[in-house]
């Protein structure tokens, strides 16, 4: 009740309106650099882009009555998404403060505004996810891979070669992956929010297919 | 009860009609799995299209006028897999972007797409009540049966491993059809059925030739003990697992101790590992590299052997079968992964209510169907760590179990979550 009276005062809604905006704002600035960065460090090769256009083109539909093909859309996008966080994982940039230099995953600059931008809709909004399945869904993926890890470091820890470390990445890369999920999935719940990113993934994926023409 | 009935006004005569073409593209589907990809094993076109895949294909002639349809829609949609297993055809379609044989990609995400949307939508039409669910449990036990006792015959008689040519995908296919079709008689009141399911459950056991089929059939027949009140009951499904060790004890002697092999983590010289653990961990260690890319849909091959690192001086290593986990998460990356899990847990969150209340309303024909249906689905959770039920031939099977879980759940009131 204090809540919805607060939201009524017409401060208070100009601020969650702001804050909105704002949390976009960052949100599309995370995803065009991504962007931008992607066209030209990709390290996994697009084979065939004109797939990834198609995604793009299915999410550019409005769809409104469909609460089904909405999710469906949002799913496409997430992907998308995720295939930029995966051309930029594992590439680093140096950054230089004085005397000291520190080399920083892409990934990780590009998620900090997505993290803010969660951090500002986060906010106005409570639930992380618009459905509990969702998370339940994550951890249930993350149960999968542990466990899988686990049972292969008992049998093969004696193996000639077996690099346990690796699993770290493994699981480090999980949980990017986690985070952008995370950070992104409520701002795709906003229809037009959603279609300027795509438009914006579909711009890139165009120049990929000039580009190897 | 016919789920035809529901919101539509179709005339008496053409909704009979319908349901029998559904039946009988259902029971063409089901019992011609047994052969697998007999008698064309070779020919690439056959494997597409043999007549389980075709059954499936000829499904969507129906699927697309319903779906035009304004009278049928409803009906159409209702028989509709759950959204998981579009959003999992989704991620796949959008990673054959990343596959470098295109072909071999497309392939495999069209054969997916006709058997689970298909498929599905053709076992569902065709289960439309308690009578017609009966009718395709029995084609599956017919599928079973042929299978098991082929196999049997080829093994004793010949030495050699005659259906499936493969110990894995026998084991997958059998280890997922059996606890389905052996809980279902096991559960009956007819003594001549349940004899009939523990032969059944033993000579599927004796015949397997790899740990992940006797896995799958004893998780099966687990969960039912684990899930059933009834002491009795319970006792029977303890009896077929204790007698199905000697069984298997006795053909592991006859064929070579191909089961043993299968258990031991060790090749025959005693120093490497079996390779089936190396390929796990190669395609985990793919995840690091194309985490949401993945490989393309059916194209971790191309792949795998580049993410082994190191392998053994002088290994012999042989080549051996995925883990359809990791192998989708290594196809489809991650999101392909996660959807995939959201199928199992969409499914088996159904079954598992499905079980504890039409057992505690005490229907027994209902709980019946539930049981079995959850004991189909928890075997094939197992199966699908030795091997893959994404296997051409294999996946209907997985597509029927799906399938009956929500058909049972449609007939005897749906299950609240």
């Amino acid at each position: 009740m204090n809540n919805t009276k607060t939201l009524d005062t017409s401060q208070n809604l100009i601020k969650y309106s702001y804050r909105e905006v704002v949390a976009h704002l960052f949100f599309a600035a995370s995803i065009i650099a991504s962007t931008v960065l992607c066209f030209f460090v990709s390290r996994i090769r697009v084979e065939k882009a004109f797939i990834l256009l198609l995604g793009s083109v299915f999410v550019l539909f409005n769809v409104k009555k469909s609460q089904k093909i909405i999710l469906l859309q949002k799913i496409t996008l997430l992907y998308l998404i995720g295939v930029l966080f995966n051309q930029l994982s594992l590439q680093f940039t140096q950054i230089s403060s004085g005397r000291t230099n520190i080399t920083v995953p892409l990934s990780l600059i590009i998620l900090v505004p997505l993290a803010v931008g969660f951090a500002l809709k986060k906010i106005n909004r409570p639930n992380l996810v618009d459905t509990d399945d969702l998370l339940a869904i994550w951890v249930v993926l993350f149960a999968v891979i542990i466990l899988h890890i686990v049972i292969l470091f008992l049998l093969l820890k004696r193996f000639y070669g077996y690099g346990f470390e690796r699993n770290f990445a493994v699981l480090g890369g999980l949980f990017l992956y986690f985070l952008v999920f995370l950070f992104s999935w409520l701002q795709l719940e906003n229809a037009c929010m959603r279609q300027f990113m795509t438009l914006v993934l579909a711009i890139l994926f165009t120049a990929l297919i000039i580009a190897k023409m | 009860m016919m789920v035809l009935n529901d919101n539509i006004d179709i005339s008496y005569d053409a909704q009979k009609r319908l349901q029998k073409i559904f039946l009988l593209l259902a029971a063409v589907a089901v019992t011609t799995s047994a052969f697998h990809f007999w008698p064309f094993d070779h020919s690439k076109t056959w494997k597409m299209m043999n007549l389980s895949n075709f059954s499936c294909l000829l499904t969507f002639a129906p699927l697309i006028f319903m779906s035009i349809s304004k009278k049928y829609r409803v009906k159409a949609f209702s028989c509709l897999p759950h959204i998981s297993v579009f959003a999992y055809l989704i991620i796949n379609f959008l990673s054959i972007s990343f596959a470098v044989s295109f072909s071999r990609s497309v392939n495999y995400v069209a054969k997916l797409a006709v058997i689970l949307i298909g498929g599905y939508f053709l076992f569902r039409c065709a289960a439309s009540n308690e009578r017609f669910i009966k009718i395709i449990y029995k084609f599956a036990l017919i599928a079973a049966l042929i299978s098991v006792s082929y196999c049997l015959f080829t093994r004793f008689s010949e030495n050699r491993f005659g259906f499936h040519n493969n110990y894995y995908k026998y084991g997958t296919y059998i280890g997922t059809l059996v606890p389905l079709c052996g809980t279902y008689l096991l559960l009956s009141t007819n003594k001549g059925k349940v004899l009939l399911g523990e032969i059944l459950i033993i000579a599927a056991i004796a015949s397997s030739g790899s740990l992940g089929g006797v896995a799958a059939i004893f998780t099966g027949l687990l969960t039912v003990v684990f899930f059933i009140k009834s002491s009795s009951v319970k006792y029977l499904f303890l009896v077929c697992l204790v007698l199905s060790a000697p069984a298997l004890f006795v053909v592991n002697m006859v064929s070579d101790n191909v089961i043993w092999n299968d258990f031991k983590l060790l090749e025959r010289d005693g120093i490497n590992l079996r390779q089936r653990y190396i390929e796990w961990q190669a395609e985990i260690n793919l995840l690091e590299d194309r985490g949401i890319t993945g490989t393309g849909a059916g194209c971790v091959n191309d792949f795998r052997s580049n993410f082994y690192y190191r392998l053994p001086k002088l290994n012999t290593l042989k080549a051996f079968d995925q883990n359809g986990w990791l192998a989708v998460g290594a196809e489809a990356g991650i999101l392909g992964l996660l959807t995939f899990c959201w199928i199992v847990i969409h499914y088996g969150k159904v079954a598992v209510s499905q079980v504890l209340n039409l057992n505690a309303n005490r229907n027994s024909i209902g709980a019946r169907f539930a049981t079995a249906n959850l004991a189909g689905f928890t075997s094939a959770c197992v199966a699908n760590l030795f091997s893959s039920i994404q296997y051409n031939g294999i996946l209907i099977i997985f597509v029927l179990v799906l399938s009956l879980i929500s058909a049972t759940n449609q007939v005897y009131g749906k299950v609240r979550q």
